[in-house]
């Protein structure tokens, strides 16, 4: 099977990760989860990948981050969008867009 | 889970104790807990979550690349360019800085014993001179006599053998000098940590030379002190000092050849172009 190239990818870790956090605030390995879920396990995001996308957003004020516990007891970094984190994720669903369409004109079945 | 947690020990090793780096640690650390249960619960085998917890887990590489270190690439190839200022230099990689102390603690060793030979090279006639104080004038005082002139001869030469090889071991690091260089996160972290590793090593070095340059004269005043037989006065105790300062002087050579070298590497990201 065709693997995922991560260079291309790469520009839309932070995008896949915002698509969750809007719907509401999410820890590490549910995000990592529901990546692969919703993929169909196309795409399997690596942890130091993800890491350092987190660290990234909350380092531009996309996304917070706060502690909390879950049921089992265990405590979590959870992370939460900010508005200009919302603002950041609209545009980049514009771009690509553009980006998608700019590509699929250059696609072809012909060999 | 235990496996795991060694492995992001491992992971970590050669990273700063950073707050943000303990943070990153502890997050990885979570995210995999998280797997382990779900897919110990899943029913799959032990060893196979383990395994596939560590291969999605990412490599030191990447994880020193989304930390924000050099990457991979950059780490590997050693003739890589790096970009700082618009001025091209020249990556040392931390293979290359480690060989790079190694060459310089062999050549300064090989430097010290050079001139620890031609010191103590003076040593050979005085010491087969005096051998006639014992045995008298006889054939066999001069053939001692005989091969302490040819001990002066012979540890001159290998003196001056040693002095010039010396110098050899570090022609391939000339490149240092010649261009710009610059060493990476990683490395400079581990030459820091590696420095204040050497530092009593070197002081303690130091002080043992120059303390043996110190007592080098000792012998000859004890021994004249004492009266002694003209064998030790004008024999052994002199010989002695040339012995025991070559000695010294080795110490105060080598001593600070590792430190030396260390803070040679890290000053190369802060030269500029000449």
């Amino acid at each position: 099977m065709q693997e995922i190239s991560s260079d291309v990818i790469r520009g839309y870790n932070d995008t896949i990760i915002l698509f969750f956090l809007i719907k509401e605030p999410s820890y590490g390995y549910e995000i990592s989860k529901n990546i692969k879920t919703l993929s169909d396990n196309k795409y399997l995001i690596k942890e130091t990948t993800l890491y350092s996308a987190f660290t990234r957003l909350e380092k531009n004020g996309y996304i917070t981050s706060f502690s909390q516990e879950a049921e089992n007891g265990k405590r979590r970094t959870y992370y939460r969008i900010t508005d200009s984190g919302k603002s950041y994720y609209k545009e980049k669903c514009e771009e690509w867009q553009l980006t998608k369409d700019v590509i699929e004109r250059f696609i072809s079945d012909a060999q | 889970m235990e496996t795991i947690k060694n492995y992001l020990e491992t992971m970590f090793t050669n990273f700063p104790d950073t707050m943000e780096i303990r943070r990153a640690k502890s997050e990885l650390l979570s995210m995999s807990e998280d797997k382990y249960n779900e897919l110990i619960a899943s029913g799959m085998p032990k060893n196979e979550v383990v395994g596939t917890i560590i291969s999605e887990l990412g490599t030191p590489e990447e994880l020193a690349e989304s930390l924000g270190f050099f990457n991979s690439q950059q780490r590997e190839t050693p003739v890589e360019i790096v970009e700082t200022n618009t001025v091209y230099r020249r990556l040392v990689t931390l293979d290359e800085a480690a060989d790079y102390v190694g060459d310089c603690a062999l050549s300064k060793m090989i430097l010290g014993l050079g001139i620890l030979f031609c010191i103590i090279s003076p040593a050979g006639p005085v010491l087969g001179e005096s051998f006639r104080y014992i045995f008298g004038n006889n054939a066999f005082s001069e053939m001692l006599g005989g091969l302490g002139v040819g001990f002066l001869f012979l540890s001159t030469a290998i003196g001056v053998g040693f002095i010039i090889l010396s110098g050899h071991k570090m022609k391939e690091w000339k490149f240092l000098k010649r261009e710009l260089c610059a060493v990476d996160g990683e490395t400079e972290n581990f030459l820091r940590s590696e420095l204040e590793n050497v530092r009593l090593r070197k002081s303690f070095s130091l002080v043992v030379g120059i303390g043996l340059c110190i007592i080098s004269v000792v012998p000859v005043s004890i021994f004249g002190s004492m009266s002694a037989p003209l064998f030790f006065t004008a024999g052994l105790g002199p010989a002695m000092i040339f012995n025991l300062t070559g000695l010294g002087v080795y110490f105060i050579i080598t001593s600070g050849s590792k430190s030396h070298a260390y803070e040679h590497l890290l000053s190369l990201n802060t030269r500029m172009a000449a």
